[in-house]
């Protein structure tokens, strides 16, 4: 279960370190940017029945990232996000119904590479699901309730391909992000798919210039 | 390497120790029956024989889903469109308890529970575990039966739903199959403790009966084959309701078309019983008439044992119940070994009441005198 928390610490370390490399390196125009936005989109659960079956489900949730090391192409730092999701698949009779509810948090150690205005990106951290289980059976007058919430952590990776639109294409004096992002999340022995598109609106404030 | 560098490595090795520390057995919390109250209910058990519990695998049944097939009756023939793959099982774990995350979740691993329950009752009847081998479980396996009409020859197919059975037409098809719901509106037959007994309990048949004949009993004529099909099909009904005291455990599953089942049921042998048997064959025969007269007349049998009279309401005691249990089990393993190809369920009933004490066989006798009148004669041991 804590596999994918320490990967994410571990990998945190990582970029904190290339950061300070940065930071030092002579020529280096460094800023720190913060973006926030919404994301939506499809998840790909594998079926607990048949595993290499996915069920599909609509996915919605906000995202923030912070980059502390923001070069002319390269960008490190972090990303937190949440989504939400509810499935109600073959869930059962009808005096025996189970339904369930996922919320996902996402924290993840980010890397970028920009190029004029198009972004892309790989991700790796841990995501944790926090589920709830609503659980009844009926049988004859009697009715059994059970309500269940449970926490599990898993690995998770991503990839994300997008665009910067804001001040290429419309000109606006704040950057507007449009991504593409699909990411892998490992958990308990099962594999879930994200497919999202993410908008964000970017603040960005120089750190420090060196000549 | 640094010593930051090999803290962090350390770090990392020590959480993928932590991940693979799953244990045997699990704590799980899933609907099961009470017979106190004679309903189910959610309750925490520990499931003892699992080895990997992501993939639902263990000593009692490894669980496979996405299986596709046909069963072709025209042909003889079983043919795997897709043999399917391990489940994965989704579950929460709080203090040490698994609660299943989803439906299928919740039904698959009720399925294993109830197939080791099965499992360990038939050991403490006498059948060590593991002398059945490995006998997987398909859950919500596509299955398409196709069959020919026995009167007007017209082949037809059925999808299989709403129904679980034991397959063992060779080796590859041996296991439990649970198939897709569709209009079932109760209890799921996989999360029926007496529905998988009943299950197992055919397996165990086909062991200590169908393997031990020369060819699995397809060389037998259709009158002894549609009688043994009936005794397997008695054998176990008798097992689901000795393990779970519950003589109409269909009920909770299933709606009254099937009341014909009820152990409880006063039902008496009718000589039409026999013409069907001697007039049909294969699969127009129907194994569930004299199947349920015979777990009907082994029940009330141990419900006089126990000193309850016809009339009266009861369930015969858990302890009495295993025994008597224990003796049918024996009887069959006795009748398995014998020259089959004159074979009645007087033949059985013979065999019972030879491993009953005298006290009990004479519950069983006054049973059949009654309800078996027409074939009294032919019972030895009560002669």
């Amino acid at each position: 279960m804590f596999k994918g928390l320490f990967l994410f610490v571990f990998l945190s370390f990582l970029t904190f370190r290339a950061g300070d490399v940065q930071a030092g390196a002579p020529e280096q125009r460094q800023t720190l940017s913060l973006l926030g936005g919404v994301r939506m989109g499809a998840s790909f659960q594998e079926q607990s029945w048949n595993y290499r079956e996915y069920a599909p489900g609509f996915v919605v949730g906000p995202h923030l990232a912070f980059h502390f090391v923001h070069t002319r192409h390269v960008r490190l730092g972090v990303d937190g996000g949440y989504l939400f999701f509810a499935r109600d698949i073959d869930a059962g009779t009808d005096m025996l119904r189970m339904e369930t509810r996922y919320h996902r948090f996402d924290l993840n150690a980010v890397a970028t590479v920009e190029f004029r205005a198009f972004a892309a990106g790989i991700s790796a951290g841990t995501g944790i699901m926090l589920f709830s289980t609503d659980t009844r059976y009926e049988e004859e007058d009697r009715v059994e309730l059970r309500e269940h919430t449970g926490v599990q952590a898993g690995f998770l990776g991503g990839l994300s391909l997008g665009a910067e639109v804001g001040r290429h294409w419309w000109k606006l004096n704040r950057s507007v992000y449009l991504m593409a992002r699909s990411d892998w999340l490992r958990r308990g022995g099962r594999d879930e798919f994200t497919l999202c598109f993410l908008a964000s609106i970017e603040i960005t404030s120089k750190k420090k210039t060196q000549k | 390497m640094t010593h930051p560098s090999a803290i962090r490595l350390l770090i990392v090795l020590l959480s993928a120790l932590l991940c693979a520390c799953d244990g045997v057995g699990a704590d799980v919390e899933i609907l099961t029956y009470d017979q106190a109250t004679d309903s189910y209910t959610f309750q925490i058990v520990t499931v003892e024989t699992l080895t990997d519990i992501d993939r639902l695998e263990g000593r009692a049944t490894a669980l496979i889903g996405g299986t596709s097939m046909r069963l072709d009756y025209t042909e003889g023939m079983v043919k795997w469109d897709r043999v399917g793959r391990p489940v994965s099982f989704g579950a929460m774990k709080s203090d040490g308890v698994y609660y299943p995350e989803d439906f299928a979740s919740l039904a698959m691993i009720s399925t294993y529970y109830n197939i080791e329950r099965a499992m360990r009752f038939f050991a403490i009847l006498g059948l060590p575990e593991g002398d059945l081998g490995r006998l997987d479980t398909y859950y919500l396996a596509d299955v398409v039966e196709i069959y020919a009409d026995p009167f007007t020859g017209q082949v037809d197919e059925i999808r299989g739903r709403d129904n679980a059975f034991y397959l063992a037409v060779d080796e590859r098809t041996r296991g439990f199959y649970i198939l897709p719901l569709e209009t079932i509106e109760h209890l799921p037959l996989a999360m029926n403790i007496g529905v998988i007994v009943h299950e197992y309990a055919h397996a165990v048949f086909q062991h200590l009966v169908y393997d031990r004949m020369a060819d699995g009993g397809a060389g037998l004529n259709s009158t002894a084959y549609n009688y043994i099909y009936s005794l397997n099909e008695g054998v176990a009904d008798i097992m689901a309701v000795m393990h779970t005291g519950d003589p109409d455990f269909m009920t909770h599953s299933l709606d009254d078309s099937w009341a014909a089942r009820d152990a409880s049921a006063l039902i008496l042998y009718r000589p039409s019983y026999d013409t069907n048997a001697m007039t049909y064959v294969d699969l127009s025969f129907d194994p569930y008439e004299i199947g349920a007269f015979i777990s009907a007349a082994v029940y009330e049998a141990t419900r006089r044992m126990d000193g309850l009279s016809p009339l009266e309401a009861g369930i015969p005691g858990e302890t009495l119940r295993t025994d008597v249990a224990a003796s049918v089990l024996d009887a069959l393993r006795a009748t398995g070994g014998e020259d089959l190809s004159d074979f009645t369920p007087a033949l059985f009933f013979d065999r019972l009441i030879s491993r009953l004490d005298p006290d009990r066989a004479a519950h069983l006798c006054s049973v059949l005198r009654a309800r078996y009148a027409i074939h009294y004669g032919d019972l030895a041991g009560c002669l």
